[in-house]
C-alpha cells in the first residue's frame, strides 16, 4: 500500500497539487435553495403529523360514538361509556396492534375461501 | 439561533433537530458540507450544475432519512455517502456510468513492471486530472477518497463496502490505467 501511496504521489497526487486542485473548483454556494427545499418538506411532514392526530381523535370518538348508540342503547349509563371511553385512549396503541392482526386474519380467511371456492368451481367443471 | 449552533457538533444540532422538528437546526450542516460534499460530486460527476443538484437532493434525502443516522457515528461520512448513492444513481440514470469490464477485474496488477514508480517522470496534475476523468467511476471514487479526501484504507473499505484486497486491486489497477492515459497523451 505505501509503494502504490508512492506511485501516485509520483504520478502527481502530492498533497500541495489536490489542495490546489480542490479549491480551483468553481463552486457557488445554493445554502438558500436548500434550506428552503429542507423547510418545505420539514413543513409537510409537521401537517401530515397533525393531520395523523386528528384522524387518530376521530377514529377514537367515532368508536365510543358507535359503542354509546348500538352497544349501549338500553343501559343508558353514562358511567360505562365514560369507562368505555377511557379505556380506548388508554389502550388505543393495543388495540390499534388488535385491529391490525384482526384484519390480516381476515384477509387470510378471505384467501383461503377464495382458494376453496375456485378449487371447488374446478371440480364442478370437470364432473359436470 | 443558528449563530448560536454554529460551534455545535454534528450530532449535538441533530439532536435538537429530532426533539424539536425544527429544520432550522440543519442550517449549519448544510453550511459546513456543501463544498466538501460538492467538491465530491464534482469529482465524479465532471458537471458543475449535476454536482450542485447532486448535493441539493442529498441534503434533502438526509434531512427526511436523518432517523436512520446513527448518532455517534459520524454524520460526515454518512452524508457522503448519500451523495455518492446520488452521483451513481444519476450516473446510471443519464448512461454515462463507466463499469469495470469483468476481464479486468481477474487481473493481477502488482506483477506489472510497468507500475514501478520510479520509471515515472513528475507530471502536471492538470494532465493527471483529464486523465483521472478517464477512469471507471468505481476506480475514480477509490481515488478520489484516497487521494483527495487523505482518507485512511480501512475508512474507504467501511465506506465502499468492499474488502482491503478488492481496494488495493482498484488502487493499483486505476495507477496502471493512469500511467496508461498519461503516456497515450
Amino acid at each position: 500500500m505505501e509503494d502504490l501511496d508512492k506511485m501516485m504521489e509520483s504520478l502527481g497526487f502530492n498533497q500541495g497539487s489536490v489542495k490546489s486542485f480542490a479549491s480551483g473548483i468553481p463552486f457557488n454556494s445554493r445554502k438558500s435553495d436548500i434550506m428552503k427545499n429542507i423547510r418545505k418538506a420539514g413543513e409537510a411532514a409537521s401537517s401530515a403529523k397533525e393531520f395523523q392526530a386528528l384522524f387518530f381523535i376521530f377514529s377514537i370518538a367515532f368508536t365510543v360514538l358507535i359503542f354509546r348508540f348500538f352497544v349501549l342503547t338500553e343501559a343508558q349509563n353514562t358511567l360505562l361509556v365514560s369507562l368505555f371511553t377511557g379505556f380506548v385512549i388508554n389502550y388505543s396503541e393495543q388495540l390499534l396492534e388488535a385491529f391490525k392482526l384482526l384484519s390480516m386474519l381476515a384477509s387470510g380467511v378471505i384467501c383461503l375461501g377464495i382458494y376453496a371456492l375456485i378449487h371447488h368451481f374446478k371440480n364442478e367443471q370437470t364432473f359436470c | 439561533m443558528i449563530k448560536q449552533n454554529e460551534g455545535e457538533d454534528d450530532d449535538a444540532l441533530i439532536k435538537k433537530y429530532i426533539a424539536t422538528g425544527k429544520s432550522d437546526y440543519f442550517e449549519p450542516l448544510v453550511e459546513r458540507y456543501e463544498k466538501y460534499a460538492y467538491i465530491y460530486a464534482f469529482s465524479l460527476l465532471n458537471n458543475e450544475f449535476d454536482a450542485q443538484d447532486v448535493v441539493a437532493e442529498s441534503f434533502l434525502k438526509a434531512f427526511t432519512k436523518i432517523k436512520q443516522y446513527r448518532l455517534d457515528s459520524s454524520f460526515k461520512n454518512w452524508f457522503l455517502k448519500i451523495v455518492h448513492n446520488t452521483c451513481f444513481d444519476l450516473l446510471r440514470k443519464n448512461k454515462k456510468m463507466v463499469y469495470l469490464d469483468d476481464l479486468e477485474n481477474g487481473e493481477s496488477l502488482y506483477k506489472d513492471d510497468a507500475l514501478c514508480y520510479n520509471n515515472i517522470d513528475a507530471l502536471d496534475f492538470g494532465e493527471v486530472q483529464k486523465s483521472l476523468d478517464l477512469l471507471p467511476h468505481e476506480l475514480k471514487v477509490v481515488v478520489i477518497l484516497r487521494y483527495y479526501y487523505d482518507w485512511e484504507y480501512k475508512t474507504i473499505c467501511e465506506f465502499l463496502k468492499i474488502p482491503m484486497g478488492t481496494l488495493s486491486s482498484r488502487l493499483n489497477r486505476a495507477c496502471k490505467k493512469l500511467k496508461n492515459y498519461i503516456k497515450e497523451g
